[in-house]
């Protein structure tokens, strides 16, 4: 179990850097540095121990046990520092990026590798009552800062969802999405350049007017 | 206090009697009880200075209050300015950049996470009616008035008035159902 965690940790904390600094091998200590200094890491962090805890609910060792403890204390920092939060039975197949200003309110039922999201997105249930009906999402999407991605629906490999959409229905492979509701703009897009260049969004202008 | 007590109640959820235990599990699991139980403690400091016999209290009670709204506002991004007038029975879905300043919140409202309802430039802010529901990441922004049981949709940003039993969604926001029902998403 922790030889695991720490396999997943360590696959993040590359991808991170892969990411910060393309085409440099990381050291040890550049991943280290990069594991402090990233709050979107930190909350991987936790909930990389939180799905490892709930995965191996079958055998509680000592070390289940002081896991399920740092898990606590995550929780808790992951909402007063990140100021998100996100549902433990939620699927993470491989490195991600979360974007270090936090504000996620993750819901999804599983978020595929390599994908891309900006802060103050929201993954999150349809606001139906009754059984909750949670999103899938693909491996490769880039998702942008203030999205809302809310019900039952699935986000195909690679698609592209540019800031400030609210989505409620289903996205293809490799499409762009776009807008308030979200309308589909082209069919066919590569993201890689995208997902390879971190700034774009990130050295945008603040939004201004809203208080 | 019976506003605290109905705002308790909204989170607690249907078909359950509000008891002691009950109340203090929802004040130190849930943010945005926090967040209301310190809005409503400044209210009624307030309201106190109305109150002589109430005096002693108020050099304890402010910097208490200080204190409980930093923690909040910074910890998890919830301001709920004392310049909102919140009825009973407000509901703070989840947290993180939260902001209520300037506006007049009905009963069994229903708010959620990354909300902004606040004054435009001019210093006028929204009225809510009563049974509003906001979704997250919903603007309301300047003076406008959202009639009762309306439903304001997630990343909606309103720039006009939205009448009675209305269904809102979109940027900028446009009525989609004149007659919406309400009740089962506010959990009522």
């Amino acid at each position: 179990m922790i030889r695991e965690l720490l396999r997943s940790l360590k696959a993040d904390a590359r991808f991170y850097a892969a990411l910060q600094a393309p085409g440099r091998t990381p050291t040890p200590l550049r991943l280290l540095v990069m594991t402090v200094s990233n709050r979107g890491l930190w909350f991987l962090t936790y909930h990389r121990i939180a799905y490892a805890c709930r995965t191996n609910r079958q055998h509680r060792g000592a070390t289940w046990w002081l896991l399920w403890a740092l898990q606590l204390v995550g929780q808790y920092f992951g909402a007063l520092l990140c100021k998100s939060v996100i549902l433990s039975d939620c699927e993470i197949s491989g490195p991600i990026y979360l974007s270090s200003k936090g504000l996620y309110m993750f819901g999804a039922q599983h978020v595929g590798a390599g994908s891309i999201i900006h802060h103050r997105v929201t993954l999150g249930m349809a606001v139906t009552v009754g059984k909750p009906e949670r999103p899938t999402i693909g491996k490769d999407v880039w998702v942008g800062p203030d999205c809302v991605i809310a019900g039952k629906l699935h986000i195909g490999d690679g698609a592209t969802i540019l800031p400030g959409s609210y989505l409620t229905s289903s996205v293809p492979s490799r499409a762009v999405v776009k807008g308030n509701p979200a309308k589909v703009l082209s069919d066919n897009f590569d993201n890689r350049p995208l997902r390879n260049s971190l700034n774009i969004v990130t050295e945008c202008p603040p939004p201004g007017g809203t208080g | 206090m019976s506003a605290f007590l109905a705002d308790l109640r909204r989170h607690l959820g249907k078909d359950q009697t509000l008891t002691f235990a009950k109340g203090v599990r929802i004040l130190a699991g849930e943010y945005g009880v926090q967040a209301l139980a310190c809005y409503r403690l400044g209210r009624w400091l307030i309201r106190s200075t109305h109150r002589p016999y109430l005096w002693p209290l108020l050099p304890v009670g402010w910097p208490l209050y200080w204190l409980l709204s930093r923690y909040i506002r910074y910890g998890f991004g919830i301001s709920l300015h004392l310049t909102a007038e919140i009825g009973p029975g407000l509901y703070i879905g989840h947290f993180g950049d939260i902001l209520v300043t300037r506006c007049r919140i009905g009963q069994n409202c229903s708010i959620a996470q990354s909300t902004h309802i606040a004054a435009d430039s001019t210093g006028r802010g929204p009225t809510l009616g009563d049974r509003v529901w906001v979704g997250a990441l919903a603007k309301i922004i300047g003076p406008h008035r959202i009639g009762s049981r309306s439903t304001i949709s997630a990343a909606a940003v309103v720039q006009r008035d939205v009448p009675e039993n209305a269904l809102c969604m979109g940027n900028p926001a446009r009525v989609v159902l004149r007659t919406y029902d309400n009740t089962e998403i506010l959990g009522l």
